[in-house]
């Protein structure tokens, strides 16, 4: 029988010296998701995964995966998994091709099989035309695409990706994007972790918000975003407007902040009905011409500020973690 | 298998450099040996030099004294001053000045007075011009004192050394006293050798070292140990090249001379030897080096660093003792000695075998030293 849960992490517990990594991180992915590990720098993110294909040992806790714990010599669950690293883990003096046949070789012995496969995640990452290129001769899209063509070649059940997108331009973005879901589709497994909120977003299914080794929030983005106390945020296009006049919507009932820039008045609401219309009659109380009016709800970003908090993090403190 | 066939392809990658190596070593030993062979000393001929006299006497005996140097050197008359003297010697325009005194045969020949000369101190042609004279005055005064006459007496000395002695060289190379042909192939090989081995591994392991890659690799479900083990076979077969490359060159230059050259089997082992002491230093050097812009630097170092020290470029005959007392602690100085026994002597007596295998067995030694010295640095790159 197949299992469900494919990653299972108990109580984890990751310590540098003094600091503390991993605070008791308990995660659960089950199959067919593509897990969104979110979480501002030094949170525990890399760690965690590190830990996840067992490049680092670990204070206490249990990692299981596939339903066997994962160790160093785990070679039948490193068979299954796929690793694309955040910096381009290539040979420089490979080809294109012979990195994508090299990185799958170590997984595939099987030549055949292995053309195919190769030949497939070239069509999937679409370097079709760059084959016979060197690493070097690459822009910063198509060597994150062979990156992941390396890492994604033998068809692994389980893929982790970290950071895949970093500097890479929108098109090339989108591709990598469209490709992960892909995958999914195709039978993958996908944890990744991102800093574009966006990404993370239009793309898994479930996320986990981390910050200074621990688990914050896990749910699906709507889920999360039902967490928080924030709503919609409208925006009004007005003639401006004076202090007393933003200080005045600012004492509305249902109004968390308000902010007047350039004429434009940015109203951030709590969750509930009556919003919109409340502001709006306010304005006209108040003989405020407006223009174009619309509501956004709450993003993804709204929901990791809110749990992470708006603080800027000391560098220090950011490097330790 | 797999990491072991990446080492090869990135082996394959380092063709050119190889092949570049390989063209510049055979291009340098072909005309360093050539050039020493055309002033090689493989038949003996007496030393001529520019020599002066100056004759006040003018007698026979002088004049006798004149002709038999004269038989030996190129003879000039000499009439002027110590500056002009003094000037011709120091651009060796003139090696020896004898000056023949009045009364010649009464004062020197009768052993009242000595023949006064002038020559280059310390000299080995001043040596050679005196004992020749000695010589002349020696035979010259037995003559006189056995009753012959002056013109006599020159006659039958010039008579007497005029006869040449005959010169055989002592061939104990088998190359007519010379080092074996192949001599300085394998003088130069250390360096060659050296800089394939180091260059190669050293970008090879650069390339499988990256941080990133090394993760990929780790994560990948090839077990550690296989990967060690294929990057070692890798070192292995790379070496194998080497060696191959390094006994074709000498059957192709030279053919019969080196195949049927009694030492065979000895210049094989030690080409084994450097083989595996270059692998070893080969082994260290790619674990210090951590990106390919300073490879070039580091091998320029050691291998350039060893072959001068010990005796590639230069003779170690010309080297101070301290440098050659260092040099001893060098593995490329053992490979050395061996090579100098191997190219004088075409076959070994029992000392000069105990000496050739004790070069070996040191190489062997320091291979062995310097791949746990790689270990050590290994071990410590991966756990810091």
């Amino acid at each position: 029988m197949e299992e469900k849960t494919i990653v299972s992490i108990h109580n984890l517990v990751k310590r540098y010296g003094d600091v503390l990594a991993l605070d008791h991180l308990d995660l659960e992915i089950k199959r067919g998701e593509i897990y969104g590990l979110l979480g501002p720098n030094g949170s525990g993110k890399t760690t965690a995964i590190n830990c996840l294909l067992a490049l680092l040992g670990y204070d206490k806790g249990s990692i299981r995966v596939f339903g066997e714990n994962m160790e160093p010599d785990s070679y039948e669950s490193k068979r299954r998994i796929g690793v694309v690293m955040q910096n381009v883990a290539v040979f420089e003096e490979l080809t294109v091709r012979e990195n994508i046949d090299y990185f799958c070789s170590l997984y595939v012995k099987d030549k055949k099989r292995r053309r195919q496969l190769v030949e497939e995640a070239v069509r999937f990452t679409g370097l079709e035309d760059h084959l016979k290129k060197y690493p070097k001769k690459l822009s910063g899209g198509l060597l994150r695409r062979l990156n992941i063509a390396c890492g994604i070649a033998h068809r692994p059940e389980l893929i982790l990706m970290d950071e895949p997108t970093v500097a890479v331009d929108p098109q090339s973005r989108n591709h990598i994007l469209e490709g992960i879901k892909k995958l999914n589709e195709q039978g993958s497994t996908i944890i990744y972790t991102s800093h574009y909120m966006e990404e993370v977003e239009k793309i898994c299914t479930r996320i986990s918000i981390m910050d200074r080794g621990r688990i914050l929030a896990t749910g699906t983005k709507e889920e999360l975003k039902a967490m928080i106390g924030t709503g919609e945020t409208i925006t009004v296009e007005t003639g401006g407007m004076t202090g007393e006049q933003v200080e005045e919507v600012r004492l509305l009932p249902g109004v968390v902040s308000a902010d007047c820039q350039e004429g434009v008045l940015r109203v951030q609401c709590t969750q509930g009905a009556g919003n919109l219309t409340g502001l709006l009659h306010r304005l006209e109380e108040a003989d405020i011409p407006f223009g174009r009016v619309w509501s956004q709800p709450p993003t993804l970003n709204d929901v990791f500020l809110e749990i992470t908090g708006k603080r800027l993090r000391d560098r220090k403190e950011e490097e330790e973690g | 298998m797999t990491v072991f066939r990446g080492f090869i392809k990135l082996a394959l990658r380092q063709l050119h450099m190889l092949l570049l190596y390989v063209a510049v070593f055979v291009t340098i030993a072909v005309i360093v040996q050539l050039s020493l062979r055309e002033e090689g000393t493989d038949t003996f001929e007496m030393t001529s030099l520019p020599v002066a006299v100056e004759d006040r006497d003018g007698g026979a005996a002088a004049e006798g004294l004149k002709e038999y140097l004269g038989q030996i050197h190129r003879v000039t008359e000499w009439e002027g001053d110590l500056t002009g003297l003094q000037e011709k010697m120091f651009y060796r325009d003139i090696y020896y000045l004898v000056r023949i005194p009045e009364n010649f045969e009464a004062a020197c020949l009768a052993g009242q007075e000595k023949l006064e000369v002038t020559k280059i101190p310390g000299t080995t042609s001043a040596y050679y011009v005196d004992s020749q004279i000695s010589a002349w005055l020696r035979e010259m005064k037995a003559m006189l004192a056995a009753g012959y006459g002056t013109q006599e007496a020159c006659a039958l000395v010039l008579q007497a050394q005029s006869g040449a002695g005959s010169v055989r060289m002592l061939d104990e190379s088998g190359y007519g006293g010379e080092p074996a042909p192949h001599a300085f192939l394998f003088q130069y090989l250390p360096y060659m050798v050296l800089s394939i081995l180091c260059y190669g591994a050293a970008f090879i392991m650069i390339a499988f070292r990256r941080e990133e890659v090394r993760r990929r690799l780790l994560v990948s479900p090839v077990p550690r140990l296989r990967q060690n083990l294929g990057l070692m076979a890798g070192y292995l077969v790379l070496g194998a090249v080497v060696w191959v490359i390094s006994l074709i060159l000498p059957v192709t230059l030279y053919r019969g001379d080196f195949l049927s050259d009694g030492n065979l089997p000895y210049y094989m082992a030690n080409v084994t030897a450097l083989v595996l002491v270059s692998l070893s230093i080969a082994y260290v050097v790619s674990m210090c080096v951590k990106r390919a812009e300073t490879v070039s630097g580091v091998v320029n170092v050691v291998t350039l660093g060893m072959c001068f020290l010990c005796g590639v470029f230069v003779s170690m005959d010309v080297m101070a003792a301290g440098v050659k007392r260092a040099a001893a602690f060098l593995p490329v100085y053992w490979y050395e000695a061996v090579n100098g026994i191997l190219s004088e002597q075409a076959s070994l007596t029992a000392s000069q075998r105990t000496e050739v295998l004790q070069g070996l067995g040191l190489q062997l030694l320091f291979a062995a030293a310097i791949f746990g010295v790689g270990m050590a640095v290994s071990r410590y790159r991966e756990t810091d």
